[in-house]
């Protein structure tokens, strides 16, 4: 794991970890027996017309390493398709995606991802049996294994509950095991998809610190979807602020504030008012 | 156990079950009994199945004696209930109220004796098959069977339903078929199955197999359709391969529903078991009902009915308690 | 006869297209469906197989329309329908208000779930050949051991629906002044229904199993009787016939039942489940 202070920025051409040029995301419309089904693809047998519904209208932005940046928009609006389309579960409609200077070709331990529920977890092996899969899928060793599945464990507080299963965990330590889980492989770029949502308010701020804890000690890029501004202002300092669908970004907020964020200072207000009239304001400034 | 233990003794168990039949004599005098027809004692002379060994059950005596039990468990399941499970000794006692009631209609003569034997007979039948090795070869012959198809089920049946829900250019072809095939009764492919194969084990084996198939494809269907997306992009995003995705996430995934369907198809290949034995074979439980009933020897049907039933059970509560280890983390 | 099948498959086509379910999945069907009936009867024609053995579907189709024609078949179905339906319903009437009483009463409950989990582990087939020594050959066995059958899972079936009710709803309406009858009727009846219909099914599927079985076993008309008499005289024809019929009728039911149970609960969406009353 690079630690703050050695970075390694020799990628490719352009030293950006993410680029993202100008790309649209777009689905077809069907609607079967009453029921609305988007679909990849036109279906080839069907005498009906699909309708077309755009998720990304048009979206560039670049990320550098070390960056911590949030997209921040109302339900909807496309955030979560591009999250995936980094991630490489979907493909983009048009414009294109690079990693490090390379195509996206579908999903990558480079390029974990945490997901918003928190049963993405595997309910049939162990807190250390979940953390270990990665490294096991990349033949790391047995003890090597062990060793880091130990402290990234460490990492996320989360000793002492080695052997438990998922089914006996509550939705805030299910989801530092899927944060743990996506981190054990010292992923370039982390991607998580409002990953407190489903949590009371507690334990969601106590996860947001670890997130930053996580990230102030190993060099590492984050992409974080939100549709809670006060978690955008609190995290990130890129927030990257989008319109309601179809998706476009609306303004790109950087935040220099220095960690831990006081929710309570007047900067931190500001910036916290700032972004919720550029969501509230139905039309796109400037 | 690790994942792949557990895979691994299922393997074992599942291959030992396909070759036990093939292990030669599974009784002393198989071959003589298979020669003769019939069964035989060790000096392959063959056995009467008209006996009674050992002095007759004083009814009261009998009533009695299991009314006495009765109470003592009811006592201890109260005062020592870690011990005593009281929902068993509940069953037990109902049982036991039931055979009350029984041996005494028959005592009092409300009932023919040819009808309904009281227990007592059905007990001394028994007590006498089990002695002349009669009831032994019996239930082995039953349980060899059972087992040799269910493997095969098993072993059809998961691979079958694992390709049936991944591949939908396979499953259009074969659902069709399959889902004809489901609604029609195994017992209804007896006579087809003695055309096929003549009396004797082969017609039961197809029919055990039908019948403990489709419970255990149908489920590996459902439960391998049941993998949740987020599973599986789960295990994409930590760099998992094609391979990856159904070894590691499909299968643990459906694991306990698949059991479930193992349990279930091993219920419904234990009745098509009794049935097969009741026409299309030369030995076995369901034969040996059959046979008495021919003879009128009603002991041994109700005797017949008891072990069979007993058996049922013993399975059940195995496959449930397995259940309950498999499906820990659910 | 074969203009109008040519007819209903083109009606059939078309309004299938019209609601996208024609597409790569209804073509490979049709081509495995004439894969079949080519391979059967070609294998037969040329000797492949012995004419024992399996029955062109020609033969089987010949076989059909004679027994309709002299009224062979519709008698046999009958029969054994009969046999079917009287078995089912008297379990049903047995099965579902024991059920209920049991599943209301925890005592009762608690001394007869046991017992009834060890009962239900019984083969009904295992029941017959007693049930020919105390009825003799007939309708009687037949139908005591479906009802045997049918029995145990809808009495279970009932009863854990009725125990699973919630009691957040009786409450509900305890409070709203109702007495044991209303809580009955309008909670206790409605939550267990969906149970109810679970065990339903699965009695049906026993019985018609069950049912075979002892018309294979022990009867002297029915279907599973005429299915056995072909076997003996080695008449595959009508064997197949016999399974055919047997199958059409089991996916009338099934789709019967699952009309049934469509009917009898609606689904709203979240996973609750209602009645439509």
């Amino acid at each position: 794991m690079a630690m703050r202070g050695e970075t390694d920025n020799s990628f490719g051409p352009g030293s950006h970890v993410v680029e993202i040029k100008d790309v649209k995301k777009s689905f077809y419309v069907y609607v079967d027996e009453g029921q609305t089904v988007l679909s990849e693809k036109r279906r080839w047998f069907s005498r009906k017309k699909p309708g077309e519904l755009v998720a990304i209208k048009s979206f560039t932005l670049d990320v550098d390493h070390g960056e911590f940046v949030a997209l921040l928009g109302p339900s909807g609006c496309g955030k979560s398709t591009l999250l995936r389309i980094l991630a490489g579960f979907e493909t983009p409609t048009s414009g294109f995606v690079t990693f490090k200077g390379n195509a996206i070709n579908g999903p990558d331990p480079q390029r974990a991802m945490v997901f918003q529920s928190e049963r993405a977890v595997f309910p049939w092996l162990t807190v250390e049996g979940n953390i270990g899969l990665g490294p096991k899928l990349q033949g790391m060793g047995k003890k090597a294994r062990k060793e880091a599945v130990a402290k990234t464990i460490e990492l996320v507080e989360l000793k002492g509950f080695e052997r438990a299963y998922p089914k006996t965990l509550s939705g805030g330590m299910l989801q530092r095991v899927a944060v743990a889980r996506a981190i054990v492989n010292h992923p370039e770029l982390l991607l998580m998809d409002e990953p407190f949502g489903a949590l009371d308010a507690q334990t969601r701020n106590h996860l947001q610190d670890h997130v930053v804890k996580i990230w102030q000690s190993i060099e590492q890029t984050i992409i974080f979807v939100t549709h809670d501004i006060e978690e955008a202002v609190y995290l990130a300092n890129k927030v990257v602020v989008f319109t309601a669908r179809p998706g476009e970004i609306k303004e790109v907020v950087s935040i220099n504030l220095p960690h831990p964020r006081d929710r309570t200072s007047e900067e931190f207000i500001g910036l916290r008012n700032h972004c919720t009239r550029l969501i509230r304001d139905k039309h796109p400034e400037g | 156990m690790s994942f792949r233990a557990k895979l691994l003794a299922l393997a074992v168990l599942i291959f030992a079950g396909l070759t036990i039949n093939f292990s030669g004599p599974a009784f002393a005098g198989q071959e003589a009994f298979e020669k003769s027809g019939g069964p035989v004692d060790t000096w392959n002379r063959p056995i009467e199945k008209e006996f009674v060994v050992g002095k007759d059950i004083d009814p009261v005596h009998f009533v009695i004696g299991v009314a006495i039990a009765m109470v003592l468990l009811l006592v201890a399941s109260n005062t020592f209930a870690k011990f005593v499970p009281v929902p068993l000794v509940r069953a037990l006692t109902s049982v036991g109220l039931i055979v009350i009631v029984w041996e005494m209609v028959v005592y009092y003569k409300l009932v023919n004796q040819v009808l309904l034997p009281p227990p007592t007979t059905v007990i001394i039948k028994l007590q006498g098959h089990w002695a002349k090795g009669y009831l032994q070869i019996h239930i082995l012959a039953s349980l060899k069977r059972l087992f040799f198809a269910f493997f095969l089920a098993i072993a059809t049946g998961v691979p079958l339903g694992f390709l049936i829900a991944n591949f939908r250019k396979f499953s259009d072809y074969v659902d069709p078929l399959f889902n004809l095939m489901r609604v029609v009764p195994p017992p209804a492919w007896l006579p087809f199955a003695i055309l096929w194969f003549g009396i004797g084990n082969p017609p039961s084996y197809f029919i055990i197999w039908l019948g403990a198939f489709f419970p255990i494809l149908l489920n590996t269907i459902s439960g391998i359709k049941d993998t949740q997306q987020i599973h599986i992009e789960s295990i994409q995003t930590l760099g998992g391969s094609r391979m990856d995705v159904y070894a590691r996430v499909m299968i643990p995934s459906a694991f306990p529903t698949i059991f479930t369907g193992i349990r279930i198809g091993f219920g419904i290949g234990w009745i098509c078991l009794v049935t097969a034995e009741l026409v299309a074979v030369d030995a076995g439980l369901g034969w040996m009902i059959e046979d008495a009933r021919n003879l009128l020897d009603t002991p041994t049907v109700l005797g017949g009915m008891v072990v069979i039933m007993m058996f049922g059970i013993f399975f059940d509560t195995i496959f449930r308690a397995a259940e309950k280890e498999v499906v820990k983390w659910q | 006869m074969a203009a109008l099948v040519a007819v209903m498959i083109v009606v059939t086509v078309l309004r299938a297209s019209s609601q996208d379910l024609v597409g790569a999945k209804f073509y490979r069907v049709l081509m495995a469906w004439l894969i079949f009936f080519v391979f059967a009867e070609g294998t037969i024609y040329y000797g492949v197989f012995k004419s024992i053995l399996l029955a062109p579907p020609t033969a089987v189709i010949h076989r059909a329309m004679f027994y309709l024609e002299k009224g062979y078949l519709q008698i046999n179905i009958a029969s054994t329908m009969f046999r079917f339906i009287s078995g089912f319903f008297i379990a049903l009437t047995l099965a579902a208000p024991l059920g209920l009483l049991f599943g209301v009463y925890d005592k009762a409950y608690e001394w007869i779930a046991p017992a009834s989990n060890f009962l239900r582990m019984t083969p009904p087939p295992a029941i017959l050949p007693f049930a020919i020594i105390v009825f003799g050959i007939g309708e009687a066995p037949a139908v005591f051991v479906i009802t045997v059958g049918c029995f145990f899972p809808i009495f279970l079936a009932t009863m854990r629906g009725v125990r699973e009710v919630e009691t957040i709803h009786k409450e509900v309406v305890q409070t709203m002044g109702g007495d044991q009858m209303d809580v009955l009727k309008h909670v206790i009846l409605p939550s267990a229904l969906p149970s109810v219909m679970t065990g339903v099914r699965i009695g049906f599927g026993i019985g018609w199993l069950v049912l075979v079985a002892s018309e294979i076993v022990a009867a002297d008309s029915g279907l599973g009787f005429m299915i056995q008499g072909g076997r003996m005289r080695l008449d595959t024809p009508t064997v197949f016939v016999g399974m055919a019929t047997i199958c059409i009728l089991g996916l009338t039911m099934d789709m019967f039942l699952k009309q049934l149970e469509k009917y009898v609960t609606v689904r709203k969406k979240g996973g609750g489940e209602y009645i439509y009353y």
